[in-house]
């Protein structure tokens, strides 16, 4: 791997949805305040939508939603920093996942991966693998070519 | 019907997002590399293997490149169909099932030995995923993956 395969850009966003979610009720349990979290029904406002002709100002949430980002906590272009971040927030909290999952709740780890070269690197250590299949969370790269446009943590 | 709707979009996101093409590659390099004797001790025939130096080594086989270092890859591409690429990583595993104390063995002596998912799209946006379960299975084998992600089918600088 060279810098060339490297990203631009990079960050990690762990999220978790349910129809029925309380963004206080999970505030309190992983001990964190959220990056961002609605209720069902409420008014989200897309980031940075006035650059996109296609792209509304506001949605209404299909459901509900809490997102703990590494953006703003963490200063690198390495993915595995901005990951270890996120599994040191969530130490000891395998548990409390692992209940939220059999309870319906949707949550994984979203790794944004902006890049301007055609071939690019996304990797994962042994062991930050096995600190993320301890706390039972999916990951998946979502890798972007040349399009720094953040609406990934709302899919 | 609403149902048939929303699974209909996800597998049209699905489509939009995943690969065209996939395959997982087990890779061991070191100059010293002995293809036969990693052959014998891993229980496992190779895809392709070379000695340091061979000419015309590995997938291209080009005349006048000579390898730089041994090397022994094991790869889904001939015997998994598909592009579900965790099914391609799991068969990976199935292979190397039972070896973790040889590939541990294997990385003190100074081998490089890794997971390559090679993976190419066709869009602008590209999800490769990995389940907990997958990830538990690597981590045991202490084996690092990698995805090496071509976006546009661009694949003329393919890493082995």
């Amino acid at each position: 791997m060279n810098f060339e395969t490297q990203p631009q850009e990079t960050y990690a966003t762990l999220r978790v949805y349910h129809a029925q979610l309380e963004p206080d009720q999970l505030t309190e349990l992983f001990e964190i305040k959220p990056t961002m979290a609605w209720k069902m029904g409420d008014q989200i406002t897309i980031a940075d939508s006035d650059k996109y002709s296609d792209t509304p100002g506001a949605i209404d949430a299909q459901t509900g939603g809490w997102l703990l980002s590494s953006k703003h906590s963490v200063r690198s272009t390495d993915a595995m920093k901005h990951i270890e971040w996120m599994a040191d927030q969530l130490a000891n909290h395998g548990n409390s996942i692992y209940k939220l999952q059999q309870a319906g709740f949707t949550v994984d780890l979203v790794v944004a991966w902006f890049s301007d070269s055609w071939n690019t690197c996304p990797a994962l250590t042994p062991e930050l693998m096995l600190r993320l299949a301890n706390l039972r969370i999916p990951l998946w790269f979502d890798v972007y070519l040349d399009q720094p446009m953040d609406l990934s943590v709302l899919s | 019907m609403q149902q048939s709707e929303e699974l209909l979009e996800d597998r049209t996101l699905e489509r939009a997002t995943g690969p065209e093409r996939v395959r997982a590659t087990f890779r061991i390099y070191h100059p010293d590399l002995e293809p036969e004797k990693l052959t014998e001790l891993l229980e496992i025939t190779p895809s392709i293997a070379w000695r340091s130096g061979e000419d015309g080594y590995g997938w291209r086989k080009r005349p006048g490149f000579k390898a730089p270092s041994g090397g022994w890859l094991l790869s889904s591409r001939t015997v998994m169909r598909g592009n579900n690429a965790s099914a391609h990583i799991d068969w990976l595993l199935d292979q190397l099932a039972g070896k973790a104390n040889m590939i541990k063995d294997l990385q003190n002596r100074g081998f490089m030995i890794d997971v390559v998912v090679g993976w190419h799209a066709t869009s602008w946006n590209t999800t490769p995923a990995l389940s907990p379960d997958l990830m538990r299975r690597l981590a045991k084998l202490n084996l690092p993956i990698w995805f090496d992600v071509y976006l546009f089918g661009s694949e003329e600088k393919e890493i082995i």
